[in-house]
């Protein structure tokens, strides 16, 4: 009877460890990996090596077929550069049209409502491949040529929609009788937002915009379609390898990511944990 | 002369200037997109790439049971794709579900401080790139991957099982991909379950299945939907992950639309398919706002009792 | 009277969802003395809020004018007039300290920073929360909320201090402090309170005057005692402190002396004017007043019944008694020292008396 109580108490904590053993094990599996030496089957232990972090830092030629090595450490910077200019200015431009809508849409009285709420909505429920291949279309007939500012424009239409959502969360969180407290108090509705509104939702704001600029860079299946030649992201560069067959390099880039990420990922929840 | 009215006029100048860029924006480079691609779908293909401006209603026909008899007979292949995606999008749904259920049980029971580390530790993989939780995958399923080199090296398997390009890689390399999203609706459903609900059940003689049954299945029930979804939508239209984990062999429709606009160059039919899925889309949703109106109804009718 | 809030016939309508269109004021018109501590009186929906909100400026009236200390404010914007208010949930802002949250509306008018610093002092001082300047609005409890609340709207010095239920989230023990500080306070800064209230005794402890409003309408408009002893309708007599009503008709009048006739039968004298002949009235009796025993004096009225339930409210007891002519009659009964149990239980055969003197002649029906 106790064995039985202990085990059905237990139960639940041991599944709970598995569950995160399954979440977690193939992401450590990458960063332990990446240190391994063996070029042939990176499966098999060989040696601690910082050999494939040397090699796309473009540091060491040493490994074998270094020719095609070099060139995609070439194509690799190109693409983390293309990267990091979509993900800057797509945050910038998401996250000011995402709060301006939410702003309207909490705080104004106008017939529209609900069709921006449903357009805000509309990303959310649509296949990612859709808006691909839409923009796509759109882009060719109507003669832009596909660069890094498809891209940009890409991201953005559905990332309007993510700012506009952590932000309205914020939003409805606030107490509406502050703005007239302000009001009250001598504010008109300008000062009331400076002073008020703004600091209120700012932790809001930032949410959506980390969460905008994490999307972007990671974004694939949009920028897949959109991209132009010249205009690799990362997400792409790795599938486009990763279709090709296996390379070492790639469990250092993917750490080094990884590793970017958690940064990112930690700024985001200590901001809303301050709150 | 009135200050409320000057006060007014502000008010819309400024509504105005919020809407107008981002309405703007999002009319050219969403909507009008949008719009065009349902019109491509009713377009006649052109020889090499590009397209007829004529109305076109085979590139439907060629999906869903009459074909341009001139060049070919009906052939269901697509719909064969189509509902496989369909079975597989489910099957991943179902996994998930499975997976993170007693897992949101587990975190709802712990103590604050302890819940918040959890969560973050579920949401952390959500930040972590698409590709790179792909690519463990590969790592973990590959002939020479981590799974068959430790049961070979454990003697249980004496040749490497192949577990790349199968249904099942597929399945779980969306599942594992998708689990926060699934975890989240989840959790907040179970979170807010009252316990002294469950008490209360047991207390009126319920046993503990049916407890299960009757209390808490149909109490975290808009969890399960919502977590469904939202699993089910990225599942359905994903070419990713069967092209990296399926190769050539899984075919979903996903690698079906990707192949007619990058290689194919077939953008109307390309485009059909794209609508089929977008029609999948909306009938799940028309159905969950049905369920959930009904669960709102409810709701209220309870509220109304107690006032 | 130095009047500094004038408001003629405001009227002001809602749409309601379903097309229907619910009046909150209706000609409601009101004057408020320099240092007067007037309070906004009635069940939720009566429109008290929604005459004070259009005082603040957050309601755009429909009709009628807002003047404040002699000058018309009624379309102007909340934040031109030289009102301020203490909200309902204090709206404290949680980003801004203590100094800073009482500091605000000086800061926006533009006020020199050693002023206001001075300024924010006094206030802080004022409702004994110096030296708290620097803390956040979370580490406060409610009742110290409040207090930065207050401090917050009165430091611009506003002409009136408008306070929106401002007491109804503290338990009754704070409450009932909050209320003996609220009137020292105003009698403090002495400018004039107009003060929402649903809850009768804070209004009745609190005010200078009251207003009772129902349906949109004022009901009446007096002092708390005026309220409590002569309401003028059914509504007040029901919503302000507990009573019995009792149906009567007048048999005959001569000038303001006239003589009405209870169901059961019983005769009495009663003085109001205006009375006719045949007229339907009512007569209202506070259940203290009422006597156990017989009547002294002929002109009192006499009930005889049976004790039903019994209510120990503290000091008193609270009966209820089904008379022998079937009415439900309240009585508040106080025992004395030496006799507590044997004054009432149920089932008990009682005898109460009405002193003609505590009876109050109400002619208006309930207006709603």
């Amino acid at each position: 009877m106790k064995i039985k109580k202990l085990l059905r108490s237990s139960i639940l904590p041991i599944y709970g460890y598995f569950f995160f053993a399954f979440v977690y094990a193939p992401i450590l599996l990458i960063v332990v990996f990446s240190f391994n030496s063996n070029p042939v089957n990176m499966m098999i232990w060989e040696n601690f090596t910082f050999d494939w972090y040397r090699a796309i830092f473009g540091l060491s030629a040493a490994t074998t077929e270094s020719a095609l090595y070099l060139d995609s450490t070439d194509q690799l910077y190109e693409a983390v550069k293309n990267s990091l200019t979509i993900a800057l200015t797509t945050t910038a431009i998401s996250t000011v049209f995402g709060t301006a809508i939410a702003l309207a849409v909490a705080r104004f009285r106008f017939r529209l409502k609900p069709f921006y709420r449903a357009l805000m909505f509309m990303p959310m429920i649509m296949p990612d491949i859709l808006l691909g291949i839409a923009l796509l279309i759109f882009f060719v007939s109507v003669g832009i040529q596909l660069s890094v500012v498809t891209i940009i424009i890409g991201h953005c239409t559905f990332l309007i929609s993510y700012v506009f959502i952590v932000v309205s969360a914020r939003i409805a969180d606030m107490d509406d009788a502050l703005e007239e407290a302000a009001a009250d108090l001598g504010a008109n509705s300008w000062v009331t937002f400076r002073r008020v509104t703004f600091p209120m939702i700012l932790p809001g704001v930032i949410g959506g915009a980390l969460l905008a600029f994490i999307i972007s860079m990671d974004d694939l299946v949009i920028t897949y379609f959109i991209a132009g030649v010249d205009s690799q992201t990362l997400p792409v560069f790795i599938f486009g390898m990763l279709r090709r067959g296996i390379k070492p390099e790639i469990n250092a880039i993917a750490t080094i990511m990884l590793l970017f990420s958690l940064i990112i990922a930690s700024v985001g929840l200590y901001l809303r944990s301050r709150k | 002369m009135s200050g409320l009215e000057t006060n007014e006029g502000r008010k819309k100048l400024a509504l105005f200037g919020l809407l107008t860029p981002p309405t703007i924006f999002l009319g050219v480079f969403f909507l009008v997109p949008l719009g065009i691609m349902v019109v491509y779908s009713f377009l006649e293909p052109g020889l090499y790439g590009g397209v007829v401006w004529n109305f076109y209603d085979l590139n439907y026909g060629r999906i869903l049971g009459w074909a341009d008899s001139r060049y070919e007979q009906f052939d269901p292949v697509y719909l064969i794709v189509f509902l496989r995606s369909v079975k597989l999008a489910l099957t991943t749904v179902i996994l998930s579900l499975f997976i993170c259920y007693p897992a949101a049980f587990w975190i709802s029971r712990m103590s604050d401080a302890r819940k918040s580390f959890f969560l973050f530790l579920i949401t952390l993989p959500f930040f972590v790139s698409l590709v790179v939780r792909l690519f463990a995958w590969v790592l973990i399923l590959r002939p020479t991957g981590f799974l068959n080199q430790g049961l070979m090296g454990a003697g249980i398997i004496s040749e490497p099982l192949e577990l790349m390009f199968t249904n099942t890689a597929v399945v779980i390399g969306m599942a594992y991909v998708f689990i926060p999203f699934m975890f989240l609706p989840l959790y907040a459903s179970v979170e807010k379950l009252d316990m002294s609900l469950v008490e209360a059940s047991a207390d009126l003689g319920a046993t503990r299945l049916q407890t299960f049954r009757r209390v808490i299945l149909p109490m975290t029930l808009p969890g399960i939907i919502g977590g469904s979804i939202i699993v089910f939508i990225p599942s359905l239209g994903n070419f990713i992950v069967p092209s990296v984990l399926g190769g050539s062999r899984v075919l979903m429709i996903g690698n079906l639309i990707e192949q007619q606009f990058l290689s194919a160059r077939n953008w109307p039919f390309g485009s059909a398919l794209g609508m089929l899925v977008m029609a999948a889309v909306l009938v799940l949703l028309m159905v969950y706002v049905r369920i959930m109106t009904k669960e709102e109804e409810y709701a209220n009718a309870t509220k109304v009792k107690e006032g | 009277m130095n009047s500094i809030l004038g408001i003629k016939d405001a009227t002001k309508r809602y749409k309601t969802p379903d097309g229907g269109t619910i009046t909150a004021l209706n000609g409601v018109s009101l004057d408020v003395a320099q240092n007067e501590f007037v309070t906004l009186l009635g069940p939720s929906g009566c429109g008290k809020t929604t005459l004070l909100r259009s005082i603040s400026g957050f309601e755009d009236l429909e009709g009628g004018s807002i003047e404040i200390d002699g000058a018309a404010v009624t379309h102007l914007p909340a934040h031109k007039r030289p009102v301020n208010t203490v909200f309902q949930r204090y709206a404290l802002f949680p980003h801004l300290t203590i100094a800073r949250n009482v500091a605000f509306s000086l800061e926006v008018a533009g006020t020199d920073k050693e002023d206001t610093k001075r300024r924010v002092g006094e206030m802080l001082e004022l409702v004994g929360l110096a030296g708290y300047g620097d803390r956040k609005i979370t580490q406060l409890s409610g009742g110290q909320q409040q207090r930065v609340a207050l401090a917050r709207s009165l430091v611009a010095r506003p002409k009136i201090l408008l306070l929106d239920e401002p007491l109804s989230a503290l338990d009754k023990n704070l409450r009932q402090k909050m209320q003996q500080e609220l009137k020292t306070l105003q009698e403090e800064v002495g400018i004039a309170f107009v003060f929402v209230t649903h809850d009768q005794e804070e209004a009745l402890t609190m005010s200078d005057r009251i207003v009772v409003l129902s349906g949109g309408k004022i009901q009446q408009l007096g002092a708390p005692e005026d309220l409590y002893r002569r309401p003028e309708n059914e509504f007040v007599a029901g919503f302000v402190g507990e009573g019995n009503l009792l149906d009567a008709k007048i048999t005959s009048v001569d000038g303001t002396r006239a003589t009405a006739v209870l169901n059961s039968g019983q005769r009495t004298g009663i003085t109001h004017s205006g009375l006719a002949q045949n007229q339907a009235v009512k007569l209202l009796v506070r259940p203290e007043d009422v006597e156990v025993g017989a009547p002294s004096n002929a002109d009192d009225l006499h009930f005889k019944g049976r004790v039903s339930q019994v209510f120990f409210v503290g000091t008193d007891y609270l009966v209820h008694v089904t008379t022998d002519s079937g009415a439900e009659f309240k009585a508040t009964l106080r025992p004395s020292a030496h006799n507590r149990t044997s004054l009432a239980s149920p089932g008990t055969e009682i005898s109460l008396t009405v002193p003609q003197s505590a009876l109050h002649v109400i002619t208006e029906e309930k207006v709603v």
